[in-house]
């Protein structure tokens, strides 16, 4: 399908702005709002509600699907969902409140729910 | 406060990102200075210089083609968002009797009391603008979070900076908090039910698009 080449890297939402930990994507495309959903509640779920949690990304882009064994033409197919694009180095989740070990498995279930690769993040602090 | 840092700096000729990739590759780093009105002046320093110079808070003396000297505060830099590699960095040009604004790392020292009751240490600002003379500039400044209970937190006021350094920031940011563990109640439990129960619906959906 030809849905365009998202060409480039994240030139914006590419560093840690809100949280201590972060899950940063290396790949390109489409993030439904499904796939954004499912990170979000692995994450929270095994953060047990410590913590605070940001979404760097918002699936504000519709797209459109002609249904099963429809013969081509007739028209654009109907809305079927959201998408967000993202391009390698976006931030997708971030997390503070929580200990490293938590947001570093909380970081890795979300990952897990995403069609792409991604890395984890931690904020580097100035040493004493 | 900091120690002054000295730096060997080239100066270069080539502008814009078919030469600056080509000093990257180089393995040097475009830099440039500017302030006081003087006009802008592209350098070059080399990668290993450039960690030393993020690291480091207060003056950075540029010594120019080994002769000609700037004394100058990092003023901002550029990170590759995939690589992390240094891409530029901007200095600004200071005198040493005149006060400057720059941002330092707020760090915690302690353990605050709140966390041995089940809370949460949160830092809500990481850095701080403070304004002081450029040999005053500090590396980093400490805040003393031992006595912060659950649900208390510590504000720009509560802070302690070292002579001769100080702020405009609003006294009542917060800087750091505690957050007091949240309870989950009999009805939050059976929301995150319904929640797992929707999560399988939603992949069929998901499955059936594909």
């Amino acid at each position: 399908m030809q849905r365009g080449a998202h060409a480039g890297i994240a030139s914006s939402n590419n560093k840690l702005d809100f949280g201590e930990y972060g899950l940063q994507i290396l790949d390109r495309g489409w993030l439904t709002a499904n796939q954004i959903e499912a990170a979000r509640v692995a994450a929270t779920r095994h953060m047990q509600r410590r913590g605070q949690i940001w979404l760097r990304v918002f699936p504000d882009k519709p797209y459109s699907k002609k249904p099963l064994e429809t013969r081509m033409g007739k028209g654009k197919g109907a809305p079927e969902g959201w998408v967000a694009v993202v391009r390698p180095g976006n931030m997708i989740i971030e997390l503070s409140g929580c200990p490293e070990t938590v947001a570093k498995e909380a970081l890795a279930r979300a990952a897990s729910k995403l069609p792409f690769r991604c890395r984890f993040l931690a904020r580097q602090h100035a040493a004493v | 406060m900091s120690k002054s840092l000295s730096i060997t700096a080239t100066k270069r000729d080539g502008l814009g990102k078919g030469p600056a990739r080509r000093l990257r590759s180089a393995n040097l780093i475009p830099v440039v200075t500017y302030g006081h009105g003087a006009a802008a002046t592209s350098m070059t320093i080399k990668a290993e210089d450039s960690e030393q110079v993020l690291h480091h808070s207060g003056i950075v003396e540029l010594v120019i083609n080994g002769s000609d000297k700037k004394t100058t505060v990092l003023k901002t830099f550029q990170r590759h968002p995939i690589s992390n590699k240094i891409l530029h960095i901007d200095f600004q040009e200071v005198r040493t009797d005149e006060v400057v604004f720059t941002l330092v790392p707020l760090v915690s020292v302690g353990e605050p009391a709140g966390t041995r009751q089940g809370g949460q240490l949160e830092q809500v600002m990481m850095e701080i603008e403070v304004k002081s003379l450029p040999m005053n500039i500090p590396d980093v400044i400490k805040a003393d979070v031992s006595a912060l209970n659950l649900d208390e937190a510590l504000h720009v006021r509560n802070l302690v900076f070292p002579e001769g350094v100080s702020t405009d920031v609003a006294a009542d940011q917060v800087v750091f908090n505690v957050r007091a563990p949240k309870v989950q109640e009999v009805e939050e439990t059976a929301a995150a039910e319904g929640e797992e129960a929707a999560a399988p619906a939603a992949d069929t959906k998901k499955s059936d698009a594909e």
